[in-house]
C-alpha cells in the first residue's frame, strides 16, 4: 500500500484536498507502475459501484420524454409563428365600436350584389333569347395573359386605420362574373374599403390565423377568440399540434413524422 | 429451457417491445427501460460521476434511444445497442467535464480509447466483472461484508461502521485495504487470462 493508494481511494471516495489532488498528480507523474495502480482502483470502483442499487428510472425517463417532445413541438410551432413576422399589437375595442367596423363590410357587400346586379342585367339585356346557355356548354374563355406578380397581402386595416394609397381591391370568391372576369381582378370601386384580405389560394394560412399564444387553461364558453390545441404524441416520429376551432383544423403542425 | 433458447425469448420479447414503442405505445417502452437499466447503470458508473450525475445518464440514454429506436436494427442485441449509447454520453461527459476532472485525466483517456470500440468494452465488461466476483470471495469475511453493505446496499460508512461494530477510521480503513486488495486480485487475474 502505497502513498499514491491512499489519496487515490480518497480521490475516489470524494475527500481528497486540492493539495492532496497535486500530490497525487505528482506521484503519478514520478513513480514509476504509479498510473497503472491508479487505473486498477478507479477501474475496481466503477466495478463496485455497478453492483450497487440503483433507483427506479422508469418513471423520471418517461417524465423526461414527454417534455422533451413537447418542448421540441412546442419549438417548432413557435418557428413557424415567429416566421411569420413581429405580431401587430392587438388594440382593444369595445363591442360598439368593433361592431362600428363592420360597416365598410356591409358597403363593400352591398357594393358588389349592385356591380353583380348591373352586369346581369347589362348581360340580360344582350343575351340570345330563351335565356342563358345550358350549363352543359363548354365554358368558351378567352386566353389569359400569365397572371402578374402578386402584390404584397395587405395588412388587415380599419376605417380610418388602412395602409396609405389607393385601397386595395377586396379579395372576393374567384366567381367569374361579368363575362369571365374575376372579382378579385376588376378595378377598384370608389369607396370601397378593404376590411380583410384572405387568399386561401396559394395555400397560405392567412397571418391571423397562426398568431396566438398559448395559456395553460380551458376556453371560457363565452370567448370568440379562443381556439383549442391539441397536442399528439403518439410515437418517437409522430408529433402533431393543431389548433381548431370547428373543423377543419386552423392550424396543423407535424414535427419529425416519419 | 436451455439458456440460449432463453435469451432468444427475451431478444424477441425486446423487439416486439420496440415494435409497440414504435407504434407509439409508451408503456412498452418504460417496459425496456426498466428491462435494461440496470446494464444501461453499469456503464454509466464508469464515469466515477456521483450518484445524480449518474443517474442522469442512464435517464438520457434511454432518451436519447427512444430519439432513435427507428435506428434499431431487430434480431440484434438491444441491451448492447443501449450499452452503446450510454458509452458514448459517458464519453462526451468526460470529455465535457475534463477540467472539473483533471485528477481523473489518464483514467479518462483510457476510457476513451476502451470505448472507440464496443466489442473490446464489452470483453474487458466481462473479464472485469469475472475477475471481481472472483477476487471478491478470496477477502475476509469483515471487510467482505463492509464492502457488500457499502457498494451494495448503499449505506454510508457511517451507517456501516455502526452495522460491523466498527470505529468509523476502522472500517475506511477496512474498505480501504479492501479495495487495493481487490486491484491486487483483479490485475493478477487479467494478466493471467
Amino acid at each position: 500500500m502505497s502513498r499514491a493508494d491512499e489519496l487515490t481511494i480518497r480521490m475516489l471516495d470524494g475527500e481528497a484536498s486540492p493539495a492532496e489532488r497535486e500530490e497525487l498528480a505528482r506521484l503519478l507523474d514520478k513513480e514509476e507502475g504509479a498510473e497503472k495502480a491508479f487505473l486498477g482502483l478507479a477501474e475496481v470502483e466503477a466495478a463496485l459501484r455497478a453492483t450497487g442499487p440503483h433507483p427506479d428510472v422508469v418513471g423520471e425517463v418517461m417524465v423526461r420524454l414527454r417534455r422533451e417532445r413537447t418542448d421540441r413541438v412546442v419549438r417548432g410551432v413557435m418557428r413557424q409563428i415567429e416566421a411569420t413576422g413581429p405580431r401587430p399589437p392587438a388594440p382593444r375595442v369595445s363591442r360598439a365600436r368593433r361592431l362600428l367596423h363592420l360597416w365598410p363590410l356591409g358597403v363593400l357587400l352591398a357594393a358588389s350584389l349592385a356591380a353583380a346586379a348591373v352586369v346581369g342585367l347589362r348581360r340580360a339585356g344582350h343575351a340570345p333569347r330563351g335565356g342563358h346557355p345550358p350549363a352543359t356548354e363548354p365554358e368558351r374563355k378567352r386566353p389569359q395573359p400569365p397572371p402578374p406578380p402578386k402584390p404584397p397581402r395587405p395588412p388587415l386595416s380599419r376605417q380610418g386605420e388602412g395602409p396609405a394609397g389607393p385601397p386595395a381591391a377586396a379579395h372576393v370568391p374567384a366567381t367569374p362574373i361579368a363575362g369571365g372576369a374575376v372579382a378579385g381582378q376588376r378595378p377598384p370601386v370608389p369607396g370601397e374599403v378593404t376590411v380583410a384580405s384572405f387568399d386561401f389560394d396559394d395555400d397560405d394560412s392567412p397571418r391571423l390565423l397562426l398568431e396566438g399564444q398559448l395559456v395553460g387553461q380551458p376556453c371560457p364558453a363565452a370567448s370568440r377568440r379562443c381556439v383549442l390545441g391539441t397536442l399528439s404524441l403518439y410515437g418517437p416520429r409522430t408529433n402533431t399540434v393543431t389548433i381548431e376551432r370547428f373543423k377543419p383544423p386552423l392550424f396543423e403542425y407535424a414535427s419529425g413524422r416519419s | 429451457m436451455t439458456p440460449v433458447s432463453q435469451a432468444g425469448d427475451a431478444s424477441r420479447e425486446s423487439d416486439e417491445l420496440v415494435r409497440r414503442a414504435l407504434a407509439g405505445d409508451t408503456e412498452s417502452f418504460a417496459a425496456l427501460v426498466r428491462r435494461y437499466e440496470t446494464d444501461v447503470w453499469r456503464v454509466a458508473t464508469a464515469m466515477l460521476g456521483d450518484r445524480v450525475a449518474t443517474e442522469n445518464l442512464v435517464q438520457q440514454t434511454f432518451v436519447n434511444a427512444y430519439e432513435r429506436l427507428d435506428q434499431y436494427q431487430p434480431g440484434r442485441d438491444i441491451g448492447r445497442w443501449l450499452k452503446g449509447i450510454a458509452r458514448n454520453l459517458v464519453r462526451e461527459e468526460m470529455r465535457k467535464r475534463s477540467r472539473e476532472t483533471q485528477h481523473l485525466a489518464s483514467y479518462r483517456e483510457y476510457l476513451l480509447t476502451l470505448y472507440e470500440d464496443d466489442d473490446t468494452a464489452e470483453q474487458r465488461a466481462r473479464e472485469l466483472e469475472r475477475a471481481l466476483a472472483a477476487c471478491r470471495q478470496t477477502l475476509a469475511e469483515a471487510p467482505a461484508r463492509a464492502l457488500a453493505l457499502h457498494y451494495e446496499e448503499g449505506l454510508s460508512v457511517e451507517q456501516v461502521a455502526a452495522l460491523i461494530s466498527r470505529t468509523l477510521a476502522g472500517t475506511r480503513q477496512l474498505l480501504f485495504r479492501a479495495r487495493v486488495a481487490l486491484r491486487d486480485c483483479v490485475q493478477r487475474r487479467l494478466l493471467a487470462s
